[in-house]
């Protein structure tokens, strides 16, 4: 049997685009209100958490290493240009994989379709996260810091856009995990720990010797974070950053992410 | 018209896989108001959400030329963290309409107080279908899907449910899911009987009627 329809195919799409921007506006609504609980808290536990982060990675610094940083006067703003990318990539990755869990009975609206509730979180995470990254960077300008202007946003706003992307393909691929294994993201959280301390929020690649610095290179989040120094140190060669690794590795893994969710989309919804 | 092609559901039991829709080719016409009839637990409601698209069917394809709301009656439409009003205004925003309009609405029509801006976790099950029959009385839909609970609540709300529904019912049609003939006969033109995973389509529906009741009265199939 054919599709009754006769309208020209471009009109399908464009009220299907429609549809999906309607119902994403309206989610995205609707997590403003969720996110975090009844309260506004929320919000503000969104400023508080990288600034305690800061404040941990500021005493590793300042009492157990006793050193300065290894780019520029101010060890704030070295930890900083690590914590942002850093954040915006693990919020994602753990935002993105509760998606349908906090969404179920919305999702049985015929209209509401998974790409449309992931792509919902997308947009208010990683706006909340570069709103968040903004405020501190803007904090450290009006302390006195005048290096905490990016000199080249283009690399700021692509390693941004990376870190997100790269979120985005593992909170995917958790989410297709947690269908089959609910404890699943107990065992991420285990894994992320050492992303956190191994990223290089704290060190610059060039501080570890071969061939372990070649290993580490692996990890493309370590990619995004020089990526955005290179875009506030003028200083900052960056010999180690591959951009075109950083670019396909999470392109693949995005790839990846997004067929998966298509594939399993049954599994995905169905009840618990 | 929605149209079935190859439509197959099951559901895996401690018994091993029960099939509950097996490969259903049917095209509904939807100029006519449709009761489809079967016992409990035959997958009428399965069907609806198909149906619906609140659900993908396991197997096979449905194909939609009409605009066709959510299954009406049944509760999973609304996020339980939302109050009624805020799921009002979701659904108005979903579906394009105008939000100040659609709440104050579904507000009057469903006559749920200070309800209203309470979490929906907290309603009762009566005051559920309220706000779901108010929702979609405020939407403009073609073909409603209503499962089983027509007329909710009170008789009071049961009275005003039919009356608004009835003068809807001059440009849409509904497809109606029920084990009550009574109601069928007096809302739907067609019938299907659902029966061991398999749909029986008729043009008429006192004779889908009259095909249930014999599957009623049929002596259970004891293995």
């Amino acid at each position: 049997m054919t599709v009754l329809d006769m309208r020209p195919a471009w009109q399908f799409w464009d009220a299907g685009i429609q549809t999906h921007v309607r119902v994403i506006s309206a989610l995205v609504r609707r997590e403003m209100r969720a996110h975090g609980g009844e309260s506004r808290l929320g919000y503000l536990w969104a400023l508080i958490e990288p600034g305690l982060h800061l404040i941990a990675y500021m005493l590793l610094f300042t009492y157990i290493l006793k050193r300065h940083a290894p780019l520029g006067n101010n060890t704030a703003l070295f930890l900083l240009t690590g914590i942002v990318p850093y954040f915006l990539f693990s919020k994602m990755a753990i935002y993105v994989s509760s998606a349908v869990g906090g969404n179920r009975a919305l999702l049985t609206l015929p209209p509401v379709k998974l790409p449309d509730v992931i792509a919902a979180r997308v947009v208010l995470e990683s706006t909340t996260y570069l709103f968040v990254g903004f405020i501190m960077f803007l904090a450290l300008y009006l302390g006195g810091v005048a290096e905490a202007i990016p000199y080249e946003p283009l690399a700021v706003a692509g390693a941004c856009a990376l870190a997100v992307a790269f979120g985005l393909a593992i909170g995917a691929i958790n989410m297709v995990i947690v269908s089959f294994f609910h404890n699943w993201m107990t065992i991420y959280g285990l894994f992320s720990f050492p992303l956190w301390f191994f990223s290089g929020i704290w060190f610059l690649p060039e501080q570890i010797p071969q061939p372990y610095r070649d290993y580490m290179l692996y990890n493309p989040i370590m990619h995004f974070l020089m990526l955005f120094r290179a875009g506030f140190y003028r200083d900052f060669k960056a010999v180690s950053l591959d951009i075109p690794y950083a670019i396909s590795v999470t392109a693949l893994t995005l790839a990846i992410g997004l067929a998966l969710t298509r594939v399993a989309r049954r599994k995905i919804l169905e009840p618990t | 018209m929605i149209v079935l092609e190859d439509v197959f559901m099951s559901y895996r039991t401690r018994f091993g896989r029960k099939v509950v829709l097996d490969t259903l080719n049917i095209a509904f016409d939807t100029s006519k108001s449709i009761g489809i009839l079967g016992l409990n637990g035959s997958g009428k409601s399965t069907l609806l959400r198909l149906i619906g698209g609140s659900e993908l069917p396991e197997r096979g394809r449905i194909h939609r030329s009409v605009n066709v709301s959510f299954p009406l009656g049944y509760t999973g439409c609304f996020a339980g963290n939302m109050s009624g009003r805020e799921n009002a205004a979701f659904l108005a925003r979903v579906y394009g309409y105008d939000v100040a309009e659609v709440v104050t609405f579904v507000e009057s029509f469903a006559e749920l107080g200070d309800y209203f801006d309470e979490p929906v976790r907290t309603y009762s099950s009566g005051m559920h279908a309220r706000l779901g029959f108010g929702a979609s009385m405020a939407l403009r839909f073609d073909v409603y899907l209503i499962d089983e609970g027509f007329g909710a609540g009170d008789a009071r709300f049961a009275a005003r449910c039919q009356q608004t529904f009835s003068n809807r019912l001059k440009h849409s049609r509904i497809i109606l899911v029920s084990h009550d003939p009574g109601t069928m006969l007096t809302y739907c033109e067609a019938g299907a009987t659902l029966h061991a995973g398999k749909l029986t389509y008729y043009d008429d529906i006192k004779e889908a009627v009259t095909c249930y009741n014999e599957i009623v009265n049929e002596p259970l199939n004891t293995h």
